[in-house]
């Protein structure tokens, strides 16, 4: 017996080997404490599941920040920037952006009802949605998306941490990891299946705000849209496209859910529909339910053929807008 | 709690040292840890229909002890009939009151009769079809006098509820299970380690192979009526493919685990793929399932001996009950209904026990008649999977009708074709290695036993590392609904 288990630990140590290294090494950030997880002007880095970076910094930052205001959405939502949205609401707002990639409506509910079970208030909120965010009403897999034990009470705190042993033992990443620790740099084949990035970014631990100021600086130097650039701004169809419909039974009671604790907080809340590159208009059955459920004043619908999203330089790429953009929705939807 | 899951990683070394080191050899603690265990592990999917299952098994015991202290047959027969009414009566609400109340209720509308019976909103508990069969074969086993009941309940509640086969199987009988039960159970290193590459072996088929198809199969079945009839071919094969080593992926699970603590269960399948008829085919596939109902449905109702119309009709029984016990839908009865068809030329012509051995025994290849006779039984098996699988009747022949189409010559292609190259080239070396180790009770049971230790240990690993880079997809085990 004690032999048998003496052989079965024998044959697992290469395994722990590899599970020590990961742990020593923690390139997802998922293990150690951290004082800021992204570092403006870093040259590369791994990329990191957004959502634990979001909820993480929160948690450091909560008890001193007292936030009040919230952006909630995916990556697009990076764009409303902090200081141009406090010219729109209380400039003494404690503001923090409550992104993640590729969010989804089942990780918004869990971080609005996360939020109010820390006993802070909500005040005021940017609540930035396209058709994709909502029909992900499911916890996603995979290292970059799966939802921080957190915001689910830790119940899957296991299969969070498996994620990415996982993604770690994999031997695209392994490979791409090593290289770039060796060499240095970011090679294209590593930016592939958003393994390393290379994106130059400020970070605020703050707000938890993302820049992109080397690209806005670029733009404004005219050496941003070049010819190659141009070539993935692709030519969008002529006959207007409708997105799918994606509020269902379960997106309708997270959707209330949401709402009721903003009625709770007396929140002070828009909702924006983003401007796709794609000129995919919202479908109006999902609209209407929006437009019913939070108030015709709080809907504000951007997708579809409209000046923002007519002009591709307007757009870093096909997939997010820029600040301006953004600024320019803010204007609008508090003009009143 | 999933075989699959990292709790069940936690759970089962937790009771695997308890059982050897805690219970100081002795049987009776070690059946105590195997019940509490068994009743923690169903309790994690949902505590209250733990209730059922003690139930079930107080009623068995009960009516077992009955049955057999009853000295007039009328007795006998009343606490017998008990048994079976209340455990084929819970069965009855639970998985079929529906769709007895919807085939009525619409049987009634075609002969212009309105009516409404009303649905029951309730969960099926998980594993009920199995433990059900587990405590019918009991009791007919002590009405039959074929065995004695069980006195002490902790033994013949491990014997009901035993983890690794409690929610699907093998449907174990109480003449080969009890006894290892009634027994002091001594380490056994050479079986712990075959049950180890057991469970490895089950791992693979179900998280590498069957999650995999999965996600194809799902995406031609669900979206069939955008696809041509050779992209539903492929989905037809990814299903095929994904049934198998879903369900015997699941009982390698559950037989390695069993080996750990010394308990050896039935085999459930032996390579069926390879069978060079549909009568092979169900002597290989789910064996413990097919072997139940032979034993207690087509024997009592006459088997074979009544000639062969007896014979005919015997075997449309037990296919259709068959395809009922998988679920409540028309699809499973006719999936049924199709294997009876299937294997009426055997039944007919005598010829069901042409095939008993395994194909090209000791021989690497096998012959052109043999590997035609795979093909055609395969192909048939394939065939049938559509009904199986098919969200209803209608799903399934429109489903088929684009098979038998224009499309059939078209190349395959459906959203994500890209991404199923690799497991389609998994899915061949899984083949080559189920087709080397056809032999044995499970295909790597001796691979590489000749092979240089660092060779044999690589290969470990490398299943290992591609059952890690799989894993994730958290897709249940098909069987469970049944």
């Amino acid at each position: 017996m004690k032999s048998f288990i003496y052989k079965l630990l024998l044959f697992f140590v290469p395994f722990v080997v590899l599970l020590l290294v990961y742990i020593a090494l923690d390139p997802f950030k998922v293990l150690k404490k951290y004082d800021a997880f992204l570092n403006t002007n870093a040259s590369g880095r791994v990329a990191l599941n957004k959502d634990f970076v979001s909820t993480t910094n929160f948690d450091i930052n909560f008890k001193n920040e007292q936030y009040n205001s919230f952006i909630f959405g995916n990556s697009r939502s990076i764009f409303y920037q902090v200081t141009d949205w406090k010219k729109h609401i209380d400039s003494n707002s404690h503001c923090y952006h409550f992104d993640t990639s590729g969010e989804g409506i089942y990780s918004i509910n869990k971080k609005v009802k996360y939020i109010d079970e820390k006993g802070l208030s909500i005040e005021n909120v940017l609540l930035v949605l396209d058709y994709r965010t909502l029909l992900q009403f499911k916890p996603k897999t995979g290292h970059l998306f799966v939802i921080p034990p957190q915001l689910v009470n830790n119940k899957n705190i296991l299969s969070f941490h498996l994620e990415f042993l996982k993604a770690f033992l994999s031997p695209k990443f392994l490979f791409a990891y090593i290289d770039f620790k060796i060499s240095g740099k970011v090679k294209q084949y590593m930016k592939t299946d958003y393994l390393i990035e290379d994106a130059p970014i400020f970070y605020d631990k703050k707000t938890n705000e993302i820049q992109f100021t080397e690209f806005e600086k670029m733009i404004s130097e005219e050496k941003y849209f070049t010819d190659e650039k141009k070539k993935i701004f692709y030519q969008r169809d002529s006959i207007l496209p409708y997105s799918p419909i994606s509020i269902a039974q379960e997106q309708k009671i997270m959707l209330q859910e949401i709402l009721d604790i903003f009625t709770k907080h007396k929140t002070n809340y828009k909702i924006i529909i983003n401007p796709l590159y794609d000129q995919v208009k919202f479908n109006n059955q999902d609209m209407n339910y929006l437009i019913q459920l939070f108030g015709k004043n709080k809907v504000f619908d951007f997708s579809g053929v409209n000046k923002f999203t007519n002009d591709y330089k307007n757009y870093y790429e096909t997939e997010h807008y820029r600040p301006t953009v953004a600024n320019e929705v803010m204007n609008e939807i508090y003009k009143d | 709690m999933f075989f699959n899951s990292i709790d069940f990683a936690i759970f089962l070394p937790i009771v695997f040292i308890l059982y050897w080191f805690a219970t100081k050899g002795s049987f009776r603690l070690q059946n105590i840890l195997l019940l509490t265990s068994s009743y923690f592990f169903y309790a994690c999917w949902d505590w209250r229909f733990l209730f059922l299952l003690i139930f079930s098994t107080l009623l068995d015991y009960f009516t077992g002890i009955k049955i057999h202290q009853s000295i007039q047959k009328s007795t006998k027969l009343f606490w017998f009939w008990l048994s079976i009414i209340v455990n084929l009566g819970f069965l009855g609400v639970f998985k079929y009151y529906n769709f007895f109340a919807e085939s009525f209720a619409n049987g009634l509308t075609l002969l212009g009769i309105q009516t409404n019976f009303g649905t029951l909103q309730v969960i099926l508990p998980v594993g009920i079809s199995f433990y059900t069969f587990h405590g019918l074969s009991y009791v007919i086993d002590i009405y039959k006098n074929r065995i004695k009941p069980e006195r002490n309940f902790i033994d013949y509640s491990v014997f009901v509820s035993f983890f690794p086969l409690l929610v699907a199987g093998p449907i174990e009988r109480a003449t080969h299970l009890l006894p290892q039960i009634l027994k002091k159970r001594t380490f056994d290193a050479t079986k712990a380690v075959s049950g180890l590459r057991q469970i490895l072996w089950g791992l693979f088929k179900k998280i590498v192979i069957a999650d995999g198809c999965a996600e194809f199969a799902n995406t031609i079945f669900n979206n069939s009526t955008d696809y041509g009839g050779s992209t539903l071919v492929l989905g037809a094969l990814f299903f095929t493919f994904q049934i198998y080593c879903d369900f015997s992926g699941y009982s390698d699970i559950a037989l390695g685990t069993a080996k750990l603590f010394g308990i050896d269960l039935l085999r459930n399948f032996a390579f069926p793929y390879f069978s060079r008829d549909i009568a092979e085919f169900w002597r290989r596939w789910h064996i413990s399932l097919s072997s139940w109902f032979r034993d207690y449905l087509y024997i009592p109702l006459g088997g074979s001996k009544g000639g062969l119309w007896m014979k005919i009709r015997n075997t449309f029984i037990i296919f259709l009950v068959s395809g009922f016990w998988h679920g409540a839908n028309w699809t499973f009865i006719v999936w049924g209904f199709l294997n009876a068809l299937y294997i009426m030329p055997s039944i007919i012509f005598n010829t069901n026990r042409n095939n008993l051995e395994i194909v090209a025994k000791g021989k690497l290849l096998p012959t052109l008649n043999e590997s035609l006779a795979i093909l055609s039984t395969f192909g048939l098996t394939v065939f049938a999977w559509i009904f199986f699988r098919a969200n209803n009747l209608s799903h399934a022949i429109k489903y088929i009708t684009t098979i038998f189409s224009k499309s059939f010559f078209t190349i395959p292609k459906f959203q994500g074709m890209g991404n199923s190259v690799p497991i389609i080239a998994i899915t061949f070396i899984f083949l080559l290695v189920e087709w080397i180790g056809r032999e044995h009770q499970f295909a790597i049971e001796q691979l590489g036993s000749k092979w240089n230790k660092p060779v044999r240990l690589l290969m470990y690993y490398v299943i290992i590392l591609t059952i890690i880079f799989y894993s994730g997809k958290d897709q249940q085990f098909i069987y469970f609904q049944f």
